[in-house]
């Protein structure tokens, strides 16, 4: 037994999950110490501190590519971490599709994050890494791919700075997964028939983060259509995410329900939503800060 | 539909040697181990408060062993001196009542004494290592010459045995020394007091 973990158990670490535990929470993780949460985006990198407790801190923007951003921002970085741990939210080089049939095994969602050819089979590439979301009424899962030259980027990057990567996220990825599981808190008490979800749909969910879309159509407990594209918006220029959504809008029932998530407090595309779609009732459920809090809590 | 929470996903290169954190019974180890800690604090800060009181009582106790080993010091010293004052005054009743049995040798040997005599001195001397022995000596001035003989025959009388005897003569005068010794077995002579040696237990001039 080494010095260490003895010092550990005496100061009651060795009760925690480790810092780059993937399995844990990262609330779990740093309970007593200040760490940074990174928001990669492919024209700008924002961040913000998380103190202890939980606590959202301080932030900064910049503007340019994230290798500039690390150059220039890392002194400030470590000094806002209390061991340089960092939690990163990426939104590029990434796909997020709807597959069918895949395994339904036991812990299948855990074992794509070290082995994905034994999680989903023919649909792996190599070069890439994966996450995965099932719909637990369907055979229909949500599946996260990225660049796994993308994340040794980062890491390496990161690394560089004197910074430890704690935890590597697709942010539009992660707010689509808890927007579904904040929506979907109970049994299901009705089940749509395959035959009945063609064509029209009750709810929408929409998922805008750091210029890229994620559009999920729901029919009933079935997902039917996801659409997802990175980079596609600026904060000035929302039309080409209105086209994206476009095909999914006009399937939309009357008295349809529109599910908006958006890292920023007031997207401009839920104002033209609104103005498009009078007939359908779309929510905002974003709330300040809301990629830090969700990047924070799980 | 139920989707439960579940742990953020996770993109990052994995590390293979991440052990999982230890279940929370084994909290006890370190929970007993600060327990421990404080419990040893705990009891040396009250065994040191303890054996502060200890040696001030141990200070305290060993000022009064001296004080009352000086009381019966000073106890002993006054009984040894009671005691030396209870002998001397016993050996001084024993010894008045030991030389009370010498009055009647005294009165014998002066009643001996005949008209044609006079008796110049009488030294009576008994030792207390040796008290049924008694050195007589005495000085005569006569002219009568059985004076000597009726006085040691009143001796003899008086139970006394004459041993060890020296006379002699000097102008006139008869010097006669002896030792005495009690002849009556039965009765033993009374044990004189602790009288000096060579001191003359009664003189007679």
């Amino acid at each position: 037994m080494k010095f260490g973990d003895i010092k550990s158990l005496l100061d009651f670490g060795a009760f925690r999950p480790e810092p780059d535990d993937s399995s844990a929470p990262w609330s779990r993780r740093f309970p007593h110490q200040k760490s940074l949460l990174l928001n990669i985006g492919k024209t700008q990198t924002t961040w913000k501190t998380l103190g202890k407790g939980g606590k959202l801190l301080d932030g900064g923007i910049h503007k340019g590519e994230f290798k500039d951003a690390v150059e220039q921002c890392a002194a400030d970085w470590r000094a806002a971490t209390d061991d340089g741990w960092c939690a990163v939210s990426m939104n590029t080089r990434y796909v997020i599709s709807l597959e069918n049939n895949l395994s339904r095994k036991p812990g299948v969602e855990d074992l794509i994050r070290t082995n994905p050819r034994a999680a989903i089979g023919s649909r792996y590439e190599r070069g890439k890494r994966y996450a995965l979301t099932h719909n637990p009424e369907s055979v229909a899962s949500i599946l996260l791919s990225c660049e796994e030259e993308q994340i040794r980027r980062i890491e390496g990057l990161m690394k560089e700075a004197g910074l430890e990567v704690g935890r590597v996220a697709c942010g539009t990825y992660a707010l689509l997964v808890r927007l579904l599981e904040e929506t979907n808190p109970e049994k299901a008490v009705k089940v749509q028939k395959p035959e009945d979800t063609g064509r029209r749909a009750e709810r929408l969910y929409l998922v805008c983060c750091e210029g890229s879309v994620c559009a999920l159509l729901q029919a009933g407990d079935l997902w039917t259509e996801l659409r997802s594209r990175s980079d596609l918006y600026t904060d000035g220029a929302v039309e080409p995410a209105l086209d994206l959504l476009q095909p999914l809008t006009a399937r939309l029932d009357a008295g349809a329900e529109l599910l908006v998530v958006t890292d920023t407090d007031r997207s401009p595309i839920v104002d033209r939503l609104r103005e498009q779609l009078p007939e359908v009732r779309i929510e905002d459920l974003s709330q300040p800060q809301h990629l830090w809090r969700v990047l924070a809590e799980l | 539909m139920y989707i439960p929470k579940r742990v953020l996903h996770d993109l990052k290169t994995e590390r293979p040697d991440i052990a999982p954190p230890l279940p929370p019974y084994m909290r006890l180890v370190p929970i007993g181990f600060y327990a421990s800690v404080v419990g040893c604090i705990v009891f040396a800060s009250l065994f040191a408060v303890q054996l502060v009181h200890a040696r001030a009582d141990l200070q305290q106790q060993t000022a009064r062993g001296a004080e009352a080993k000086k009381q019966l010091d000073q106890a002993t010293a006054d009984r040894k001196s009671l005691e030396g004052q209870a002998k001397r005054a016993s050996d001084f009743v024993n010894w008045v009542e030991g030389s009370r049995n010498i009055e009647p040798l005294v009165t014998v040997i002066t009643r001996s004494i005949g008209e044609k005599s006079s008796l110049i001195e009488l030294k009576i001397d008994r030792n207390a290592d040796s008290p049924t022995q008694v050195k007589l000596a005495l000085k005569l001035l006569t002219t009568d010459g059985h004076q000597l003989d009726r006085t040691l025959e009143a001796v003899a009388k008086e139970g006394f045995h004459s041993y060890s005897a020296r006379e002699s003569q000097e102008k006139g005068a008869i010097s006669y020394e002896t030792t005495l010794l009690w002849e009556n077995r039965n009765v033993p002579m009374p044990v004189p007091a602790a009288a000096p040696a060579g001191k003359p237990t009664a003189v007679g001039k």
